[in-house]
């Protein structure tokens, strides 16, 4: 494997690697709004639609790249 | 070496979608009676709809630029994509509208808002079939 491989799979394990924490990380919010009783919790809901509008990004960022 | 980048992609995406849905599987678990709590909060179960939406665009991207799916593939997930996102804001608005009136209208409202978010899952399950299936071996 040659060194732009291993740079572009080690990206791509980091890439998931926040992905995944980012994710957690708005699993955790809405639990605890659950566990505070909140009702209800538009900081979360507008966490989690800023990050869904990021990813959405992202994804047709990808796609005109891919061209 | 495209074994090596579809395992990559892979547990990235089992990674993503055990981050996703461990805390739905094992919510109960942690909080006795969470999940039931998610599904009446109206505001709570849409940001786990947009936390799904944005796993699943992500892990489209993801694939995409390793090579695991194709772009044809990737813009048809988008279109299901899509398709939630209208829904998804389609319940947001349902909801916001409920909250400026009473009684059996609210009731109405927030069981329009409940339909499309429900509706905007089964199109995130769609495109997450649909990534699933079409990743190249």
């Amino acid at each position: 494997m040659n060194p732009a491989d291993i740079t572009k799979y080690a990206d791509m394990v980091a890439d998931l690697a926040t992905l995944g924490g980012v994710v957690t990380s708005l699993v955790v919010d809405i639990i605890g709004a659950i566990k505070r009783g909140e009702e209800p919790d538009a900081a979360t809901l507008a966490k989690a639609r800023a990050f869904a509008e990021f990813q959405r990004a992202q994804l047709n960022a990808a796609i005109e790249a891919a061209q | 070496m495209h074994k090596l980048r579809n395992s990559i992609a892979m547990l990235g995406f089992a990674a993503l979608l055990a981050c996703s849905t461990i805390a739905c599987s094992t919510i109960d678990a942690i909080i006795p009676g969470a999940s039931d709590a998610i599904a009446e909060n109206d505001e709570t179960a849409l940001a786990s709809a947009y936390v799904a939406h944005g796993s699943a665009s992500a892990v489209t991207a993801q694939l995409l630029q390793a090579g695991a799916i194709s772009r044809d593939t990737a813009i048809s997930v988008r279109g299901k994509l899509d398709v939630a996102w209208t829904l998804l804001k389609t319940a947001e608005s349902q909801i916001a509208a409920a909250k400026l009136v009473e009684g059996v209208q609210r009731q109405e409202l927030l069981s329009q808002a409940r339909q499309s978010r429900l509706k905007a899952g089964d199109a995130i399950a769609d495109a997450k079939r649909l990534q699933e299936g079409k990743v190249q071996q």
